[in-house]
């Protein structure tokens, strides 16, 4: 961690921000440059922000699970979207989309790996940060 | 929403409603006992849908049209009679477990697996294809494989699951072999539209193949060995999976292929001999130990023998001996396991030799084990006892021999299990036995004994939409021939081996190779990766940039044609940017800190992310600048405690280096121009960008791509992404456990 009073500041600002804006980046992406892909990435920026500023027991609290479940879930969600198709008598994986809403089975896959990218980055991250926070003490 | 599986929707629901109580159970381990009997009451049930099902039912969706390739699923003769023994047993065992498990540890994630293995074993003999048959069977081997591995804080146990997984696994793979050749010849995956392809000259490899992965699957010579390893696992998984269900899948899938490919002159000497020699090794397996489970784990590998060679008779008469006699083995075998996981709740031994004194307390358990060891005997008013004779009818005289030397093997094992533990004092110290797990066992040997008084009920039902009409009806009186003879000697004989001899707990020589195998693999492996890794990071860098080149190099050489883009000059801004990343590039080369270095290599990343902006693709550069930060601070986490950079090479080896770099840089470039030539790929981004829109409702070309035309493509990806999150969780937690340790 480093005992930087700016860094720190920053750091508790930037967290809601970027997390918030990620998300946005990963809803807009359908039409827009954006995606889960680098929705995740930004999340995870933030969140590895906070743990050089503070610590990583801290920024483990920030995480609304454990890294290595967000991966599980984020793949999870994206293999049960693709099976959402067999309900309508189509292979695995494709789209299918809700015309009314503008919602679609894609948007779920991209949360799916928005999650995925999320807690991969975190799970590095951490670990890294774990070790050499014991390293140094 | 539409449906195309209709008929075969209650099973569908329940299959889910079985593996959502299995989650639950998994979850929830405190209120495992409730979902063990919920469990059991599901599959009870999933019995009576299967039995009432009319034949010739037919399911399917697609999965990959352009390949034919779709999940599909049927109820024919064949699978109604296995998924009876899937759920019917299943029933058995999850009531017995619910009890049997209630101080175990793991008891929630051990019904959970065994409700996810319910499913996956239904799925293999439901199957109406070859490749729905494949997914299923390997979804088999992983539950297993966690089954077997339940206890992973055990050496033995790794190893043990580590072994049934690389074997039948192994086999599989020969098996898949053995499928794609068989959808070459015939066109189709579909099970009942695959015509008889006895005499094309390619069936004796897929006879071969799908042999191999029957055969590793069913523990046959010369992989019987896994199966008496498997026995770590908890005793209701050794009675369901190892004895009564997984291990006859590679019978299953002898028989769903017999009218296949059973005229073919490979089929009756391969699965004959092989059968034989297994039913030989399986009871000298079983009479050799004295570990309970190891015992029975060997007379399964030696009724597995029995039912194989059978198989490989092709023969009606055959065919029918080997399901009465699977039935009567599944009945048996499971009040068997289940009675010898009692003796173990009991009295905690789990060797034979040490057991005592049990008759008195427990009568009704005796007289289970008595029906049961019928069966293994293979005389008496029991279901197995039919099947036997059938069998020894139906065998040539070859045949006979083995099942002759095999049988007093096995008698002995029964005579051994059925006196000695139960005769004598009581002992001391012994627990009530809880009527769920007495129940079960009793259960089981009273249909063995109802089956053996009314097998024509059985072989009407069952058997016979299997083998079509024909077959002379079974019946328990024995007729006075050479197959009663054989028995009757076998009787004595094994009564007089069960007198006189110990057992030895010898180490078999099947186990012995498979040892040696793992321990050369261990050892080459480890050589290449002294050669080619154990060095400096350099070097190691040096290694992977040669293979690079050389691959690159061996594309080129084979297909020379390179289709040259319409390169056209830069614009003023783009050489700007250019400048910047070649800047930065040098820069990082010849950094002199490790954090100028990152910084420098940043620089080419933002460039890089600057290129895409003006070619574009906002995405890519988007993407590209967040990756860029990450990766730098994960590089500042990384480097912040190394050493400091300190320039040891030789001007020469810097030479080197540099030389090797540049070529492979070099051929990169070409490989890249060599693509963006190609007219079909120029095509390609045409169709995504006129369909985008139409096709994926999205304005985004690329995110499209990647969510959904090529959306398996990023499945792959993040999959990979995710083990090497696991890669970098063992490597580096690994030596965090350690020093918790310490």
């Amino acid at each position: 961690m480093i005992p930087s009073l700016v860094l720190r500041t920053w750091a508790k600002l930037l967290v809601p921000l970027t997390f918030l804006f990620s998300l946005w980046i990963l809803y807009r992406g359908h039409n827009s440059p954006g995606g889960g892909f680098a929705g995740g990435i930004l999340a995870a920026t933030g969140v590895a922000l906070y743990g050089l500023a503070y610590s990583v027991a801290e920024a483990r609290k920030l995480l609304p699970a454990q890294p290595l479940a967000l991966i599980g879930a984020g793949l999870g969600f994206s293999v049960l979207s693709g099976f959402v198709a067999y309900f309508y008598n189509r292979t695995f994986l494709t789209g299918i989309w809700n015309a009314d809403l503008k919602i679609g089975t894609p948007l779920l896959f991209d949360i799916g790996v928005y999650l995925l990218v999320f807690g991969v980055l975190m799970q590095f991250a951490l670990t890294f940060e774990r070790r050499i926070g014991e390293e140094g003490e | 929403m539409n449906f195309d599986l209709t008929s075969l929707q209650p099973l569908l629901v329940l299959s889910c409603l079985a593996l959502i109580l299995g989650g639950a159970a998994a979850v929830r381990p405190r209120v495992a006992e409730g979902i063990s009997w919920g469990l059991a009451a599901v599959s009870a049930l999933m019995a009576v849908v299967i039995g009432l099902t009319p034949l010739g039912t037919r399911a399917s969706v697609p999965w990959i049209p352009d390949w034919s390739v779709e999940w599909s699923l049927h109820i024919t003769g064949l699978s109604r009679l296995f998924g009876l023994v899937v759920c019917g047993m299943g029933t058995f065992v999850f009531a017995y477990a619910s009890r049997y498990l209630r101080d175990y540890e793991r008891r929630g994630e051990c019904i959970g697996l065994l409700a996810a293995f319910m499913v996956s074993m239904l799925g293999v003999v439901l199957a109406a294809d070859l490749v729905t048959l494949f997914v299923a069977w390997e979804l088999t081997s992983v539950t297993s494989f966690l089954l077997i591995g339940i206890e992973r804080e055990r050496e033995s146990a790794r190893r043990a699951a580590v072994q049934a997984f690389v074997v039948t696994g192994a086999g599989a793979l020969a098996m898949l072999a053995g499928f794609v050749m068989i959808y070459q010849v015939a066109g189709t995956w579909r099970l009942d539209q695959i015509p008889d392809l006895s005499s094309h000259p390619s069936t004796p490899w897929i006879v071969g193949l799908v042999a191999l992965g029957a055969m590793a699957k069913s523990a046959q010579v010369p992989f019987q060995f896994w199966l008496p390893s498997a026995m770590e696992a908890p005793t209701p998984v050794s009675a369901y999976l190892h004895s009564a269900t997984m291990v006859k899948a590679g019978v299953f899938l002898l028989l769903t292929l017999g009218p296949i490919l059973g005229k073919s002159l490979a089929w009756t000497p391969i699965l004959a001999t092989v059968g034989c020699l297994t039913a030989l090794a399986g009871a000298h397996l079983a009479w050799q130990a004295d570990d309970l489970k190891r015992i029975l784990a060997g007379t399964t590998v030696s009724s597995l023998g029995l039912m194989v060679a059978l198989v490989g008779l092709s023969k009606q008469l055959a065919t029918g001996a080997v399901l009465v006699f699977l039935l009567g083995h599944c009945l048996y075998k499971g009040a068997l396991f289940m009675v010898a996981g009692n003796f173990t709740f009991i009295s905690g031994e789990k060797k034979a030799s040490r057991l005592s004194g049990l008759g008195r307390a427990y009568p009704l358990l005796w007289a289970s084990a008595l029906v049961a060891e019928l069966g293994l005997a293979g005389f008496g008013p029991v279901l197995a006892f039919v099947g036997k004779e059938v069998a020894f009818k139906a065998a040539p005289l070859s045949m006979l021999i083995a099942l002759a030397v095999a049988s007093p093997m096995l008698v002995a094992c029964a005579w051994r299990l059925a006196f000695a533990p139960f005769l004598g004092p009581t002992p001391t110290g012994a627990r009530p036995l809880p009527l769920a797990m007495l129940l079960p066992p009793v259960l089981l040997g009273a249909m063995s004994l109802a089956g053996g008084f009314a097998p024509t009920a059985i072989q009407s039902w069952l058997i016979d939409p299997v083998v079509g009409p024909g077959l002379k009806r079974f019946s328990v009186i024995p007729e006075l021939d050479a197959a009663l003879l054989a028995t009757l000697l076998a009787l004595g004989v094994g009564i007089w081996l069960a007198l006189k001899t110990r057992p030895t707990n010898a180490v078999t020589l099947a186990e012995r190779a498979y040892g040696s195998v793992v321990a050369w693999l261990r050892q080459t492996g480890e050589s290449v990766r002294a050669t080619t890794q154990d060095k400096p990071v350099r070097k190691r860098v040096l290694t992977v940039i040669l293979v690079a080149t050389t691959v690159l190099a061996i594309g080129f050489l084979a297909d020379p044609s390179m289709v040259w883009p319409d390169l056209q000059l830069p614009t003023v801004p783009v050489l700007l940017v250019a400048t910047l990343i070649f800047g930065g590039a040098v820069a990082t080369v010849f950094a002199p800190t490790r954090i100028s270095g990152i910084v420098s290599l940043g620089v080419t990343g933002l460039g890089l992310a600057l290129l895409f902006l003006l070619m574009g693709a906002p995405d890519l550069a988007m993407t590209q600048l967040t990756v860029e930060i990450v990766t730098v601070v994960i590089f500042v986490l990384v480097f912040h405690h190394l050493p400091r950079i300190g320039y040891h090479a030789t001007r020469s080896i810097r030479m080197r280096d540099a030389v090797a770099a540049l070529v492979l840089a070099g051929f990169l470039t070409l490989a890249l121009l060599s693509v963006t030539g190609r007219p079909d790929l120029a095509r390609s981004a045409e169709f995504y960008a006129a369909n985008s829109m139409p096709l994926a409702l999205g304005k985004n070309v690329v995110n499209t791509i990647i969510v959904d035309f090529r959306a398996m493509d990023t499945l792959g990806e993040i999959t990979v992404l995710a083990a090497a999150a696991l890669g970098v969780t063992s490597l580096f937690g690994k030596s965090l456990a350690h020093k918790e340790e310490a």
